[in-house]
């Protein structure tokens, strides 16, 4: 729950409603130098029409230098930066030889597998000359080595689950996975704030989809009780399943979900779980297995896990862990596993290696390290930007922190001012959030050191006196103040 | 008979104005005169406002208690997560021990390798590794964030821009997997409303995409340019409002279903003359047909400009992972931003 000053409210839809106005002048105009010039198409329709890229080109465009910065070493704890410029106004941007070092925030590199690594690399590399970078076919024709067989049991084992089933993209695990797992007739109840691939896998499988609100397990139950009781839409037939969709951290908010309320609730009314932990699994937990482990839920409780690898092990794909049957299921009918091409044998190795390390089975206790240092990290993190006065967001322990920044201007403001005291965020406004609500988004590190997050936080502190997005009075003890506010979800 | 019916009415009249003319009957009100006919209009209007005044029938609502939806919850009982297990679904595919090239290890044997689509030979090439290797070393494996928040590597715009050198194109867009090229350029490009000709025979991420972008889609026999040719037509007559419908076809270079190379100066002759555009998936053509290996463009003899939009997967000849999406400027401006801002 955010809620936001009265003044920033009315301040944010001003800047918004100029920039509207302002984009608006400049279509005009455009129409009338293309009338004037005349068009090239020939008779074909244009690609896009009117407001359809509305707010991509007069919005989106004029601060396009705070995306897509080109880097030119591995996404470490410091990245070198690739300079851009641009001549036409920021409607392109060109790459210039110019490099600057910068402390990387943005980054979702949990247990820093993300550079070359002492235990992982040599045996990526060993795996490469013994497998080749593809192995050019689908899993089911000749896809499958060895090593994605290993891979699977690793998984399943740390996750806790008896099998499970590996696929080359997690965006695309979830948007193929839920079509396989429930149709129509079926019922799927998702959380308000997942994430767009679980969006689309919800949409693309022709069940019924409805939203219970954020993180609250009392609307999921009466949601739960009301489409019991009423049955399919039209038909008032019962349901054929019921499927509850929720995120371990949701990495726009930087908040655990609260699941020891949710599977027993879900547990009562027999509807199945479906845990998506693409930023949960190996940053949290005491030996990195999720959220599960956190808040103390048994895995047999959650029927479908499914992660990521991009994030805390330095790789790429995505994982479903469940049942055995539910994995040979997946591996009969899920057109991710039969059409695709199988994952790369030296990211695989890279998961194995990386769940090694992480679970000790290499010999030291590094992954141990990793995990209390990043714990320590973000804990002391939040705590002292929350003493500066910033509004952060998101539960202790969990390395995402959003800060709030409201105004559309603050967006590249913040960005800039913070790379050219050599520090590099993310920021992140509409359409990923809601349009009020933009914010920058700080994914902490396990290789980040003390000394690292002390100038994060005075170059963070002397930039947030400079554009004013010290909400909160600065104190040590977080008072918030009740009057004056609109409550915003 | 008559006259008796008309006495008895003439009676009657007579009795009625009689009784509209009786004394109390003229009372003057006010100075307005009041005859006795006011009262039967009175009274009508008494009844009209009981009746108005009554409540229509309506039954009653009565929502379900907790107590019923207690017991409804209680009996509802789901279908279990997945099917019953059948002997087929068991199937285990082999495992390969080493790199899938033309000779590979399955159990300890060396067996030919039919099933991988490695049509260069590149997988195992001394180059390609020495190069995946120095850059695993540079860069780690993985990129760790999308390309919009510093997942951009250096590497990723060199590459893009090597493949539109290649291909002759301004500029291309890189893609993580290449199952999802397809699926998800199809609707970054074709919205609801929009038409779309597709050939049956497409493989099923294309038919994904086509599901996703909520177009219209009319099929045409599978690499029949007769059928082509009288689809385009149907559709060009049922749509006269074409200048602000977006409309494209769908083909396949090389079929990955059926193995047919699909004639594209035909395509391209329909296209120009009918005003379509045209999305082409290279996967199993780039790097195989034409003197050069730039695909089907060459191999027809069709200059790549033509063609609006081409896709390609690059795990087949290119022994890679990923996909590319490449076409002419216009085409690559809106794709770059609409997946940048994504």
């Amino acid at each position: 729950m955010i809620t936001i000053p009265y003044l920033t409210a009315l301040t944010t839809y001003f800047s918004y409603g100029l920039l509207f106005v302002f984009g608006q002048f400049r279509d005009f105009f455009r129409k009338i130098a293309d009338w004037w010039l005349g068009s090239n198409l020939q008779g074909y329709a244009p690609i896009c029409l009117g407001l359809e890229d509305f707010y991509t080109r007069r919005l989106y465009l004029r601060i396009q230098d705070c995306f897509g910065r080109p880097i030119a070493s591995p996404p470490d704890s410091w990245v070198d930066l690739v300079e851009r410029v641009s001549k036409d106004n920021n409607k392109t941007l060109q790459r210039t030889a110019k490099i600057s070092r910068c402390l990387n925030l943005g980054s979702y590199n949990y247990l820093g597998f993300a550079a070359a690594d002492e235990y992982c690399t040599p045996r990526v590399i060993e795996s490469l000359k013994r497998f080749s970078p593809s192995t050019c076919s689908t899993r089911v024709d000749g896809g499958t080595t060895t090593l994605h067989n290993e891979l699977e049991e690793v998984v399943a084992n740390f996750v806790g689950k008896p099998a499970a089933i590996v696929f080359g993209m997690g965006y695309v695990t979830n948007s193929a996975v839920l079509p396989a797992l429930i149709g129509k007739g079926g019922l799927i109840i998702s959380d308000s704030l997942n994430h767009n691939s679980i969006v689309n896998g919800a949409r693309g499988s022709g069940a019924t989809v409805r939203v219970f609100q954020h993180n609250m397990p009392d609307h999921l139950e009466k949601v739960l009780r009301e489409q019991i009781a009423e049955g399919q839409p039209r038909t008032h037939r019962p349901w054929k399943k019921i499927m509850v969709l929720v995120e371990g951290i949701y990495s726009m908010e930087g908040e655990l979900c609260k699941l020891p309320e949710i599977v027993a609730i879900c547990k009562k009314y027999r509807a199945y779980v479906y845990l998506d932990e693409a930023h949960s699994i190996g940053a949290i937990g005491k030996t990195g297995r999720g959220v599960c482990e956190l808040l103390g839920v048994d895995t047999a409780d959650v029927d479908i896990l499914m992660g990521t690898f991009t994030k805390s092990f330095g790789s790429c794909g995505g994982y479903i862990a469940g049942s055995k049957e539910l994995i040979q299921y997946m591996k009969y009918s899920c057109p991710a596993h039969l059409y695709a091409t199988s994952i790369s044998p030296p990211a695989a190795q890279q998961i194995i290696s990386a769940i090694r390390v992480i679970l000790g089975e290499d010999g030291t206790s590094r992954g141990a390290q990793k995990l209390a240092r990043i714990r320590e990290n973000s804990n002391f993190f939040r705590s002292e930007l929350q003493k500066m006065g910033f509004e952060v967001l998101g539960d202790n322990d969990s390395p995402v922190m959003p800060v709030m920044l409201y105004n559309p201007a603050k967006i590249p403001a913040f960005s800039r001012e913070c790379l050219k005291n050599q520090v590099a965020v993310v920021t992140v406004a509409f359409p990923a959030t809601p349009l009020l609500l933009a914010r920058a988004r700080i994914c902490i590190s396990a290789s980040h050191t003390r000394e690292d997050l002390i100038k994060a936080l005075e170059v963070f502190s002397k930039v947030g006196d400079l554009i004013g997005i010290k909400y909160f009075p600065a104190e040590p003890d977080k008072q918030q103040q009740d009057d004056g506010r609109v409550k915003l979800e | 008979m008559a006259s008796v019916a008309m006495d008895m009415l003439k009676a009657a009249s007579d009795w009625l104005t009689f009784a509209f003319d009786a004394p109390f009957a003229r009372a003057v009100v006010f100075g307005v005169n009041i005859g006795g006919h006011l009262f039967v209009e009175g009274l009508l209007v008494v009844v009209i406002i009981f009746l108005l005044s009554q409540k229509s029938y309506k039954p009653p609502k009565r929502p379900l208690t907790k107590k019923e939806i207690d017991e409804l919850c209680d009996e509802w009982a789901p279908e279990p997560l997945i099917p019953k297990i059948t002997d087929d679904m068991k199937y285990e595919p082999p495992a390969l021990e080493s790199a899938a090239g033309p000779h590979t290890l399955i159990n300890g044997t060396e067996v030919i390798n039919f099933a991988s689509a490695n049509y260069l030979g590149l997988v195992g090439h001394g180059k390609l590794l020495e190069a995946c290797t120095r850059s695993l070393e540079k860069y780690g494996v993985g990129s760790c964030g999308p390309r919009g928040f510093y997942g951009t590597i250096d590497v990723h715009l060199d590459c893009e821009a090597r493949i539109a050198k290649f291909l002759g194109t301004p500029d291309s867009i890189l893609y993580s997997y290449g199952l999802s090229t397809m699926f998800s350029a199809i609707p970054a490009f074709c919205k609801k409303g929009d038409v779309i000709v597709a050939d049956e025979g497409v493989h099923w991420a294309i038919q994904n995409g086509l599901q996703l972008s909520r177009s219209t889609v009319v099929y045409f026999k599978h690499n029949d340019m007769e059928s082509l040719r009288n689809m385009l037509e149907k559709v060009t007559q049922e749509n006269k409002r074409a200048k602000k419908l977006r409309r494209y076809i769908v083909v396949e270079a090389v079929y990955q279903n059926s193995g047919q190379i699909a004639p594209l100066d035909e395509i391209v002759r329909l296209k120009e003359k009918y005003r379509f555009r045209v999305l082409l998936d290279e996967s199993n053509s780039l790097g195989v047909l034409g003197s050069t290996g730039r695909g089907l463009t060459e191999y027809c003899k069709v200059p790549v400009d033509k063609i609006d939009i081409i896709t390609a997967a690059m795990g087949h000849a290119l022994a890679t992972e990923g996909g590319v999406c490449t076409g002419n400027a216009r085409v690559i401006d809106h794709q770059y931003i609409f997946w940048a801002a994504a």
